[in-house]
């Protein structure tokens, strides 16, 4: 054996508490340049190095983050690890809306998101505004068994280690500063929608709306041409700075930062801005037993939404999402017509039809009429201590505290036209004929997250070539969650200022002369809500190495969840792994491998997230109780208080989704220039916990509970290639890509109805529906395929038939290079997905015939057929069956694969010997730009996010940056 | 020294392990169990509020005989809401038949949990009376649910040996999954349940928001007539006989005195300000979150510039006379010639689209013993029925001419006219036209305007088409795989 590969043994797998202790020994890192890709960061802070890890699992480190101008890091980890898919479901600033998954959606109704690990502390967050990405030292993202399996009962679907930076021993006082400022722009749309005249000759062959009762002479003389766009979108300005300190002595270090950011979104009432404050203190005995880790985290971010961003029912709705709005407003219509929500009211009153509905939105995007403002505040604060015993024995516990409050509020003001017209309509003769209008909510939550893991590790090596670590753990979650609402309804114009409680009316019970119940007014809503929630655990694990060349992992976890009843609250869980380190065999000595690793993992896990929850949610807080069946009191019949109702059935048998994968994979490299790996899985989830249809005789068509088994195979595959090395020109490329493949096992009853269904043997939410097949050139009539494959103008649901298509991508992947010319530098990044279908809900709008006189359509509509043009791939306006093809043809289920041009910087390192004698060590500028160009068949504004509605797309920004070091 | 260390480490985790537990053994503040919930009598009067009176719903029948048959038209400020129903496309799919159906298994549900709950508890000599008056209650919404049930799914409510619905006489476990039965085992169950509530309601209920004895006897006489089952057979009553038994206690017909639309009870009553002549109506106060009836004909109120997506059809709306108060009432005073806007729920207090769901009024027993009369061929006697109700509907002392009629066909179309007229928007009309359609020559009649877009779209089905029965929903058939053998024709 070489001395060389002695040093890399002497690496062996660690503890991060132990890894301080010997860091020095083993390698002297500065933080800046540690090549952190040559250490692989797993769970429970363990850490590998390439030859010796075992797990499917990649490390993507800082400056993959640094310079970025985005609000969370899962932005800028898209396309960079290969088998997990992240997509944005909201460009909104600060959004919580994301959507990651790793290998493949593994359930039907429970949760996809991966568990989020913050410097070894389990996350209940699946949301990150608050986390600044430029803390952050590295992100790993852990996907088979054999890397996720320690983290038990909520890793099934993979886990995302997120370290953040640390100073280092005896280290002088370093100072960081970047800052960066940027413009964010809507993206545009693939639509062809229409102008003024082109509508209202549409509306005039079609004989309804505006155009009807025009002459073509008026029409062509027709001035106004209202582009709504420009009416409801502007360019939103993103601006943030960051400085951190790092400093080291003896024992002890630290590493301290500062962050701002602000961003202003695309429409006017949207803007988040948040201030980051972190302190990482490490330290040591003088004897090297005792060591500690100390993350203290502060932040407070505010931001102003839409309300589109938390009530997905307002996606559809053209009164109160611009993004909607806009493309089919009425270009006939002037824009700014109206000053005030009452000369609103005075023209349309409650009439939104022939596209008035747009001076609402006019109304409602207004600075004030319908606030939305969010806060949050956390505190994160964990610490690690560890002392060794004796030379192998070593004891540590993890504690850490997840804080968070936050406060919503949003309001209707008094002035704005909708709180007038809801007023008006309610206004009762005699009692109350002119009632103040709107209202305010306040809500305000509480979370705190307790987690503690007790560890004692046992460390040895015997003889040449055997090492051997074993570890025995406890791991204790709770959750307290707190929720308070407060809602007034009906507002003071005269004094209401938004969140300021003042202009709250009291509530008014009156008789009414008109006979019947009592009139009320303005009755105020409150509400409590607590929920206490909890995990528990323990586990052991044991690793091996002979000589570094055959490495052995084993994991046994006990789990137990509050979810379940008493026969199902524990389970077992466990994981297997070895690797073969194949250039370390004499018959390799003079290959061009320095590193040729062949691996293997099976494992079970456990799920009990096993319900799904919007973004940004704490998945162990809701289902808090799936088992018990309980009665309720509320409200009854009649407005009778203090009454019974049953609560609903309940699954006392409900219990931990299980998810068993096996995992084959080689890493490589190549004379220290070629390196990748390749990995083959295949995971299946048995006891699917979601809907089990009933009979209507119980009261319910469904109850949930653990029906089926779902399997994702797939193929990943990452390589990375510096082409030209120690030269002036620096040049690397790199790339992954993932293949997943999703199949139903099986389920108690296949659906057979709808057009997305689970049905053995086929995709996950597979696309039912009968093809469309053009236009009857005889009648102008849809044609669709029948389920016997005859054209036909009639289909009903018994004709939707699979298509072999889902709205997940089975390939996805991305791409860059990475160039480095004496200072000069540029690095792109591409992101990909293949094969996503999806509904285009907005072209169905911009071509259905009922919507003209309404809304505007896509200039195609122009040559829809009629018995003079009858050759046309659109069909006549006034066909019968449109709304056939809409609910049972395939004619919106469109492809939504994409490329994109994700990241695209370029910039200059200032070199050292023009900044010596000054006090600035390092000095970088650069321009950035994120989303630059997509390529897509998807004409909607963003293929990305996994709702097809109208939601807030990602932005396209384009920033400049600067980085000093002092 | 070494074993004294792990005999602490041992203690230790143990400890931890122990105390732990807390985090996993979680019952949830203030969740309420059986044991706690039922007590005593009126426990079960809580529960019988709470949750059966609430569960009854029969919007979904009112939306869909509505947009299905010829009550409605397009507005023109349709947004493109209910056109495919509108346009005849009714499949297993649907949603107001899924509702429809779950509906009044989730109400039967109640009810079957509400006995099995009753069983638990040994009522007192003292109230005794009101917990057998409780179950009459829970009974007589169970035969409502089942009445109305068959009305929509049975393939021949005149035929005891055609298929019905699930009998469910119990709490189900949830792998229950029951055959359709015979129609005559459902009516079984509905006359005793009507039996029993006959004879064990308390004379205190009188309130027209809950069960009374006049329902139950216009309950009686409804199923009766959907039976056919007219007259006194073998010692069992027929519709004729509880209908003239439940007119003595149900309020008189509500006339239209006077011109003013305020002095006219018919009109107060459809504003909730005056009980008129309601035997049931399902309470939706104006306080509270209650279900907004209107909001299935229009967005934000019922006049002209309410954003309406239906109107009344033009052709129902053609066949009021001059001087009939339903013209004034159930017609928005603001509606123009293209937009009749449906005012039949006027709103109340400051909620411009709800008002209580009227599920039972007195004109439908005099039109139910018109139908009788009919049957037997007493053509005088059922005309006399029908100008009853036509007297108390014309205002101004206007006094209508008593009918005569050549044969039964004749006597049938004019019912089924007055009935389309009456209880338009009440979910009688598609019920109606399958039970009496083909007797009286009748089918869906619309006017070409009430489609305004597509000149396509038929203005009437023939009476014999396979959608006058709603299809055993989807739904059902996922959970109950077995019932898809018995769907309806042509479904």
């Amino acid at each position: 054996m070489s001395v060389k590969l002695k040093v890399l043994s002497a690496g062996a797998l660690f503890f991060l508490g132990g890894a301080m202790v010997t860091a020095q020994k083993v390698k002297k890192d500065t933080l800046k340049e540690t090549k952190i890709e040559d250490v692989v960061i797993l769970g429970y802070s363990k850490t590998a190095t390439k030859p010796k890890n075992v797990t499917a699992s990649t490390t993507v480190s800082a400056e993959k983050f640094e310079g970025r101008p985005t609000t969370s890091f899962l932005n800028s980890l898209q396309g960079e690890a290969p088998g997990i898919s992240i997509n944005a479901g909201s460009g909104s600033p600060g959004s919580a809306k994301m959507d990651v998954v790793i290998r493949g959606v593994s359930s039907i109704n429970a949760g996809s998101d991966p568990l989020y690990v913050i410097d070894g502390m389990i996350s209940n967050a699946t949301q990150f505004r608050n986390l600044n990405d430029n803390d952050i030292a590295s992100a790993s993202v852990l996907r088979d068994a054999a890397a996720a399996a320690i983290y038990g009962n909520r890793a099934a679907n993979g886990v995302v280690v997120i370290t953040t930076k640390r100073g280092r021993y005896n280290s002088p006082l370093k100072f960081n500063y970047s800052s960066i400022v940027g413009i964010n722009t809507l993206p545009s749309l693939g639509y062809d929608i229409m102008d003024s005249k082109q509508l209202l000759t549409l509306e005039k062959m079609y004989g309804t709306g505006q155009g009807a009762s025009l002459t073509d002479e008026q029409i062509a003389n027709w001035n106004t041409n209202t582009n709504w766009r420009d009416v409801f979108f502007r360019k939103g300005i993103m601006q943030r700075h960051d400085l951190s300190m790092s400093v080291g002595g003896e024992n002890v270090n630290l590493f301290s930062s500062v962050g701002y950011l602000n961003s202003t979104g695309i429409v006017p009432t949207s803007d988040f801005t948040r201030f980051n404050f972190r302190n990482n203190v490490s330290g040591r005995s003088s004897n090297k037993k005792f060591a500690y880790d100390i993350q203290s985290a502060l932040s407070f971010s505010k931001r102003n939404q839409l309300l589109e961003e938390t009530n997905s029912g307002l996606a559809n709705n053209t009164i109160q999402n611009p993004l909607l709005g806009a493309p089919r407003a009425l270009p006939y219509l002037k824009a700014g017509q109206f000053a005030t929500g009452q000369s609103l009211y005075d023209a349309i009153g409650s009439d939104f039809s022939r596209g008035k509905g747009i001076y609402v939105l006019e109304d409602v995007l207004k600075s004030g009429h319908l606030p939305n403002k969010r806060t949050e505040t956390g505190i994160l604060l964990n610490g690690d201590f560890s002392y060794k015993l004796t030379d192998k024995l070593t004891f540590g516990n993890k504690s850490g505290i997840d804080y968070k409050y936050s406060e919503s509020m949003s309001a209707r003001a008094p002035w704005s036209y909708l709180a007038i017209v809801v007023a008006k309509n309610s206004a009762v003769k005699g009692v109350e004929e002119s009632p103040y209008g709107g209202h305010e909510t306040v809500n305000k939550v509480t979370e705190l997250n307790f987690n503690s893991i007790t560890r004692l590790i046992y460390d040895t090596k015997f003889g040449d070539n055997h090492s051997l670590t074993l570890g025995g753990y406890l791991d204790y979650l709770k959750t307290h969650y707190n929720y308070t609402s407060q809602t007034a309804n009906g507002l003071n114009p005269l004094n209401w200022v938004f969140g300021a409680g003042t202009g709250y009316l009291s509530p008014i019970y009156k008789n009414n002369p008109a006979g019947g119940d009592p009139v009320v007014f303005y009755v105020p809503n409150a509400s409590q809500a607590k929920i206490t929630a909890g995990t528990l655990a323990y586990f052991a694990t044991a690793d091996y190495d002979y000589a570094g060349k055959y490495g052995f992992q084993a994991l046994v976890r006990r789990d137990g969840s509050y979810r379940f009843a008493s026969g199902n609250k524990w389970a077992t869980f466990w994981s297997v792994a070895g690797r073969w380190n194949i250039d370390k065999e004499s018959f390799m000595a003079n290959s061009v491998f320095d590193m040729l690793k062949l691996r293997a993992s099976y494992g079970i896990q456990g799920n009990q997230n096993i319900i799904a929850v919007a973004s940004g949610e704490n998945p162990l807080l809701v289902g808090t109780n799936i088992i018990r069946e309980i009665y309720s009191t509320g409200l009854g019949y009649d407005n009778t208080t203090g009454v019974l109702a049953f609560g609903g059935l309940k699954n006392p048998l409900a219990q931990w989704e299980k998810i068993a994968q096996a995992n084959i994979g080689i890493d490589f490299s190549v004379k220290r220039r070629f390196s990748g790996s390749i990995d083959v899985y295949d995971k299946t989830t048995s006891e699917l916990y979601n809907d089990i249809n009933l009979s209507g005789v119980t009261g319910a068509y469904s109850i949930l509970g653990n029906n089926g088994k779902l399997r994702n195979r797939g193929v990943e595959v990452a390589l990375k290639y510096d082409i030209l090395k120690n030269t002036d020109l620096k040049l690397s490329v790199y790339g992954n890509v993932a293949y997943n493949k999703s199949k139903i096992l099986s389920l108690t009853k296949d659906e057979n109805s709808g057009s997305v269904r689970n049905v053995t043997g086929g995709l996950l939410s597979e696309w039912y529906a009968a093809p469309y097949v053009g236009v009857n050139p005889a009648n102008g009539n849809l044609l669709f395929l029948n389920k016997n494959g005859q054209a036909v103008e009639t289909i009903g649901p018994e004709d939707q038939v699979a298509t072999g298509k889902n709205r997940i991508s089975p390939w996805m992947g991305g791409f860059g290079l990475n160039a480095d010319y004496k200072g000069f530098y540029l690095t792109t990044h591409f992101a990909f997905q293949q094969g996503a279908w999806k509904y285009d809900t907005l072209l169905y709008w911009l071509e259905r015939p009922a919507n003209i006189g309404n809304s505007n359509l896509v200039a195609s509509q122009l040559n829809a057929w009629t018995p003079t043009n009858t050759t046309t791939n659109v069909p006549s306006l006034t066909a019968f069956n449109h709304q056939q093809g809409v609910d049972y043809s395939d004619r919106y289920i469109r492809d939504a694969s994409f490329l994109r041009l994700k990241n695209l910087s370029i910039g200059y390192n200032v070199p050292k010997e023009i900044l010596r004698g000054t006090a600035v060590s390092g000095l970088k500028i650069f321009v950035t730009g994120e989303n630059l160009y997509t390529w897509t068949k998807w004409q909607g504004y963003d293929p990305e996010p996994a709702s097809a509605l109208s939601v807030y797309p990602n932005m396209r920004t384009f920033s400049f940056g600067v980085n000093v070091d002092f | 020294m070494n074993k004294l260390k792990i005999f602490a480490y041992v203690a230790l985790a143990s400890f931890s392990i122990l105390s732990c537990r807390d985090a996993i053994d979680i019952v949830q503040d203030g969740e309420i169990t059986q044991e706690v919930a039922f007590k005593e009598t009126s426990d079960l009067r809580r529960f019988l509020v709470g949750n059966v009176y609430g569960s009854i719903n029969i919007e979904n029948e009112i939306a869909l005989t509505s947009y299905f048959t010829d009550e409605v038209a397009i507005a023109r400020s349709n947004t493109g809401w209910y056109l495919k129903e509108f346009r005849y496309d009714l499949f297993s799919d649907n949603s107001y038949v899924s509702n429809t159906w779950i509906s009044h298994y989730n109400t039967i549900d109640k009810v079957n949990r509400l006995i099995e709950l009753s069983a638990t508890i040994s009522p007192d000599t003292a109230s005794q009376a009101e917990y057998n008056s409780i179950l009459s209650e829970a009974k007589a919404i169970r035969a409502l649910s089942y009445i109305t049930l068959l009305s929509y799914f049975s393939t021949d409510m005149k035929d005891d040996n055609a298929l019905g619905v699930m009998l469910s006489t119990e709490k189900q476990s949830i792998t229950a999954k029951l055959p359709r039965v015979a129609n005559g085992e459902i009516y079984k169950l509905i006359d005793e349940d009507l039996q029993f509530a006959e004879d064990n309601l308390l004379s205190t209920a009188t309130d027209y928001k809950y069960v009374t004895k006049a329902l139950v006897y216009a309950l009686r006489a409804r199923v009766n007539a959907y039976r056919g089952i007219y007259n006194d057979v073998n010692g069992k009553y027929g519709a004729i006989h509880y209908a003239k038994e439940a007119i003595k206690l149900a309020p008189a017909l509500a006339n239209a005195p006077g011109t003013t639309r305020a002095s006219m009870p018919y009109s107060n009553m459809w504003s909730d300000s005056v009980q008129g002549e309601v035997i049931f109506a399902l309470s939706r106060p104006v306080a509270g979150s209650w279900s907004e009836i209107a909001a299935r004909w229009t967005t934000n109120t019922t006049n002209l510039s309410g954003s309406a997506q239906m109107g009344m059809s033009h052709k129902l709306y053609s066949l009021y006379g001059n001087r009939d108060i339903r013209r004034i009432v159930f017609v928005d005073a603001t509606s123009d010639d293209n937009n009749k806007i449906i005012d039949k729920y006027p709103g109340k207090g400051n909620r411009p689209l709800r008002n209580d769901i009227k599920v039972f009024r007195t004109s439908e027993l005099y039109f139910i013993l018109a139908e009788g009369y009919i049957h037997n061929g007493q053509l005088e006697l059922a005309a006399e029925q029908l100008k009853k109700v036509r007297d108390a509907r014309l205002y101004g002392g206007t006094q209508a001419s008593l009918p005569t009629y050549a044969n039964k066909v004749e006597a049938y179309k004019d019912l089924l006219l007055e009935r389309r007229l009456e209880l338009c928007f009440e979910g009688h009309r598609y019920v109606d036209l399958r039970r009496l359609g083909a007797l009286a020559g009748v089918s869906i009649d619309r006017n070409v305007k009430d489609d305004y877009i597509l000149s396509s779209t038929p203005l009437t089905l023939p009476i014999t088409d396979h959608r006058f029965t709603y299809p055993i929903p989807q739904s059902e058939i996922l959970g109950n795989p077995e019932i898809a053998k018995q769907q309806n024709p042509n479904y």
